[in-house]
C-alpha cells in the first residue's frame, strides 16, 4: 500500500517536471522543497542551507521533493 | 506488470526518470528519482540525495563499508561505499508495491576539495538506476512520444 508521504513526494514531482518552466521563471538558480502538488515549503541557492532549514522546522528532506531549478537544461555525460 | 516513469526535459536531451522508495539499513525509509541509466552498471545515490538522506562525506567514512572494487565514471573517480541489502521499491500502475534487494552503490565527492561551481554541478546530478536492477525488467523508452517504463 503506497503511503500519503510517498502519494505527496509523487504528485510533488509531477508537477515539478510538469510546471519546470514556469518555475524557472520564479525560482532560477535556487533549489526548491515541494510538499505536495504546488506547495513550495523551502527555497535557496545553497542546497546544504536549504537542508538545515527544512530539518530546523521538522521537515525530512528525503521525504520532500527536492530540485534545483535552472532555466539551462543540464547536459550530463554519465 | 509495468512500472511506469517519467521522461525530463530538464534535461537536454529529455532523460528517462524513475520514482522509487528506498529503504536503506539504519537510515530507514525515503523517496528518490533515479535516472534509468543503461550505461551505469550499479543502482548509485549520489551527493545530493545523500544529503537529503543525512549521508555526508563525513558520516560515510565513519559509517559505510567501502566499495571492494574501484568505481570509475566519466570525470574521475570519486569516494564510493556499498550499503548491502537496501530494498528499492517501485510502484507498478496499479498502484501494487514491487520490492528489489540490493547492494546500494554511494558515490559521494568532498565539498572541501570543489570549487563552488563543481559543487553546485555535482549536486544537480541525480542518482541513478543501473543494469544490476534494469536487467531485472524489460526497458521501453521513447523521448519522442514522451514513454518511460519498465515492464517483467
Amino acid at each position: 500500500m503506497v503511503s500519503m508521504d510517498y502519494l505527496k513526494f509523487g504528485r510533488a514531482h509531477s508537477w515539478f517536471e510538469r510546471e519546470h518552466g514556469k518555475l524557472a521563471e520564479l525560482y532560477d538558480g535556487q533549489w526548491i522543497a515541494v510538499e505536495d502538488e504546488g506547495v513550495v515549503v523551502e527555497r535557496d541557492k545553497d542546497f546544504n542551507l536549504l537542508l538545515r532549514r527544512l530539518r530546523d522546522r521538522g521537515l525530512d528532506p528525503g521525504k520532500l521533493f527536492v530540485g534545483y531549478v535552472s532555466r539551462e537544461p543540464l547536459v550530463a555525460i554519465l | 506488470m509495468r512500472v511506469r516513469g517519467f521522461v525530463s526535459s530538464r534535461f537536454r536531451p529529455p532523460a528517462p526518470l524513475v520514482e522509487a522508495l528506498i529503504n536503506v539499513p539504519n537510515i530507514g525509509e525515503r523517496h528518490i528519482i533515479l535516472l534509468v541509466d543503461t550505461g551505469a552498471s550499479v543502482t548509485t545515490l549520489l551527493d545530493s540525495d545523500g544529503g537529503r538522506f543525512g549521508m555526508t562525506i563525513d558520516y560515510a567514512r565513519n559509517h559505510l563499508k567501502s566499495a571492494p572494487h574501484k568505481v570509475v565514471g566519466i570525470g574521475g573517480m570519486a569516494e564510493t561505499y556499498i550499503i548491502e541489502g537496501a530494498e528499492l521499491t517501485l510502484t507498478l500502475e496499479e498502484g501494487i508495491e514491487v520490492s528489489e534487494t540490493l547492494n546500494l552503490h554511494v558515490v559521494l565527492h568532498d565539498p572541501r576539495t570543489l570549487s563552488d561551481e563543481e559543487r553546485e554541478l555535482i549536486l544537480r546530478l541525480p542518482s541513478i538506476l543501473g543494469r544490476d536492477v534494469i536487467n531485472r525488467y524489460s526497458l521501453h523508452f521513447s523521448a519522442s512520444r514522451g514513454e518511460v517504463y519498465l515492464e517483467r
